[in-house]
């Protein structure tokens, strides 16, 4: 508990040291949609998709000090949270400490969450708290829990109910009949709460998604203007630098990881598949960090302790250029490059080990 | 604690009944989109784009009934569209230098006795000039409620359901047995037409409209559509004698009278001979808005 603590701290400290140095966004951002929101609780007549997440604004609004520094100190806790969330998560999976601790460090420095300290007008933060948060919580069968978490989360943006659908996905998998019912009935509420909430807001304060390619879900969602604005090379560079050399860690803990847990991942595909696309998928793929940075750390842990911190270094260093775009940070490509290096180094380790079952490694390491 | 699997049972059946609901709901929602740019209302029940907040200088809110709402036509070629944009072009020597809107909040078979009941529905919306744009279909054939009354949804929370009549392919706003003329107007009609007789009932009703916005501080222009008959003539000019003898000297009130500034036999200006094409439609709200910048300026 104490390191938990420590470890949240020092996150939020090297965080918020990163928010102060990261510049203003030079692009138009979501900044008068949720301030008004703040300030007035609802905007009659909002046009804007931005307008129906609510929650966030509705916090941040009620924190005192400078608007920036609210909005910074909300990605920045949020994001420690995650990162923290994701550790205790990893735990509860049965990953081990020294795994769980990597994983911390790479969502905490990942391109998602740093994204949001360089523009933090977003629910985004939030949502990577929510993940990691309900999702332990459904693991260790609080479900009760996890849907008051994901009520509240859906208030701020849908997603925060993607994990009670991957659970009900899983348990199905599973053939665990009676968990799936339940966990249906747990999903189908939180849900419905974020219908209601979208049908509230447009019947009482005439809200709409305006022109909004998200909501245009017969002709292609956002996903159609993002890879026509990207291209296909493009758009193939951008969904591999959200995530950098943990694509490459990522199949090989798959295949390494217990049937329970590859289980979990098959369940999370079409919740991501959804939210690539009505969201642009570089980003929308950071909301089931959850779900894919636990299988790269059981490939990670297996390099040495150097290595693999060196790996966090320098995925990191490639993270603050091009997430928090950091600009006194040289060009993101050699950070990224060494860290693909290493990444291939800890694939080609972890294949020619001995394949052990993960519960064994979790002994080994707590022992 | 945990659910037993009964009560989980009866959650899910919950669950069921609320996704039904909501299904219903967007495709109604659906429905309003489709039609509203087309010949259909907004999901709140009146024509036109959708939006709660005024977003310039004044509103002008129009009631009536299908020659106002445009039957016939499509929303951007009603008259209610011409007139605000009339009203918007900034070369026009009275422009006021704020957008101006209209909002249309008739609807076909509506008349004269509900005209208070809709302004009452639409309080909400903050009208500063009421324009009685009033048909021709004397009190109304929807009654004192108007037509949206018919809906127990629209009565109870303000929206106005239209799935079940988009599916029957049967729109109230589209129906030709609601966009009639009064009896009483139609030439050959036996019986005296003026306020003091036949058309009594209208003109009282028309007169308590007045009487209620002008209790609110809402100016009124009273507007003359043009004549479909010897015998409407007569009816509004005696509707404009009432209401000059009424309301003499109160800034108010205006009665402007477009009676002759379309010829509706003209089959260019009006297919049916009540109801105005597009052409006829812009023609009038060319004609109609210096009047109508005359009333916002007595504000």
């Amino acid at each position: 508990m104490k390191r938990t603590a420590l470890t949240f701290i020092a996150l939020v400290a090297l965080l918020g040291t990163v928010a102060a140095f990261a510049p203003k966004p030079s692009f138009l951002t979501d900044e008068d949609v949720y301030e008004s929101t703040a300030r007035q609780f609802t905007l009659v007549d909002c046009s804007d998709l931005q307008c129906f997440r609510v929650l966030v604004p509705w916090i941040v609004g009620r924190l005192p000090g400078p608007q920036v520094f609210r909005w910074k100190l909300f990605a920045v806790v949020s994001t420690a949270g995650a990162a923290v969330a994701l550790g205790r998560f990893c735990l509860v999976v049965g990953i081990t400490p020294r795994a769980a601790q990597l994983a911390i460090w790479l969502v905490a420095l990942g391109f998602g969450p740093l994204l949001t300290l360089f523009n933090p007008y977003t629910a985004d933060p939030l949502m990577y708290l929510a993940g990691p948060l309900v999702a332990t919580e459904l693991f260790l069968g609080h479900r009760g829990r996890a849907v008051l978490l994901a009520t509240a989360g859906v208030l701020a943006k849908e997603v925060a109910a993607a994990p009670l659908w991957i659970f009900c996905a899983w348990s199905v998998l599973q053939r665990r009949w009676t968990k799936a019912v339940r966990t249906l009935a747990a999903a189908m509420a939180a849900t419905l709460v974020w219908v209601w909430l979208q049908l509230w807001l447009m019947l009482r304060y005439n809200y709409s998604y305006g022109g909004s390619k998200s909501a245009d879900l017969l002709h292609g969602g956002d996903l159609v203007v993002w890879l026509g604005h990207m291209g296909p090379i493009g758009a193939a560079i951008a969904i591999f630098g959200a995530f950098g050399g943990l694509w490459l860690l990522m199949p090989i803990g798959f295949a390494r990881a217990t049937r329970d847990l590859r289980l979990l991942a098959i369940a999370a595909l079409p919740a991501a598949a959804v939210l690539s696309y009505v969201q642009q998928p570089d980003r929308a793929l950071w909301n089931f960090h959850y779900v894919m940075i636990p299988f790269a750390v059981i490939a990670l842990q297996e390099l040495p302790a150097l290595w693999r911190w060196l790996f966090v270094v320098c995925y990191g260093a490639a993270n603050l250029r091009v997430g928090a775009q950091l600009p006194f940070l040289p060009a993101a490509r050699y950070a990224l490059m060494t860290s693909v290096a290493i990444a291939l180094a800890a694939v080609v380790v972890t294949v020619r080990r001995p394949r052990a079952r993960m519960a064994d490694a979790a002994a080994d390491t707590q022992g | 604690m945990q659910l037993s699997l009964r009560a989980v049972a009866w959650v899910l059946s919950a669950e069921t009944v609320a996704v039904l609901i909501s299904a219903l709901l967007i495709l109604d929602m659906r429905a309003h989109a489709a039609v509203e740019q087309a010949d259909g209302p907004n999901t709140w029940g009146f024509r036109g784009t959708a939006r709660l907040k005024a977003v310039g200088g004044a509103r002008i809110a129009v009631v009536g009934g299908s020659a106002a709402y445009g039957y016939g036509v499509g929303w951007s070629q009603s008259f209610p569209y011409y007139l605000e944009r009339a009203l918007n072009q900034m070369w026009r020597t009275a422009y006021p230098h704020s957008y101006t809107e209209v909002i249309n909040l008739a609807a076909v078979g509506d008349g004269a006795a509900s005209y208070i009941t809709t302004l009452r529905d639409y309080a909400y919306l903050k009208p500063d000039v009421v324009c009685i744009y009033d048909g021709y279909a004397g009190l109304g054939v929807t009654g004192a409620q108007g037509a949206r009354h018919a809906s127990v949804v629209f009565t109870k929370i303000g929206y106005l359901p239209i799935l079940g009549d988009v599916l029957a392919r049967r729109p109230p706003w589209a129906s030709p047995e609601r966009a009639v003329v009064d009896p009483l107007l139609r030439d050959g009609a036996v019986g005296e037409v003026s306020c003091d007789a036949g058309s009594r009932g209208v003109c009282s009703a028309i007169i308590e409209t007045v009487v209620w916005a002008i209790g609110r501080g809402i100016a009124v222009a009273v507007v003359t559509p043009p004549y479909v008959s010897a015998r409407h003539e007569a009816q509004q000019a005696s509707l404009a004698a009432l209401l000059a003898a009424r309301f003499q000297g109160d800034r108010g009130v205006h009665y402007i009278n477009m009676g002759r500034q379309i010829d509706v036999r003209d089959r260019a200006q009006s297919p049916d001979g009540i109801h105005l094409t597009a052409r006829g439609n812009q023609t009038l709200s060319e004609n109609l808005v210096d009047a109508m910048f005359d009333v916002l300026s007595s504000r």
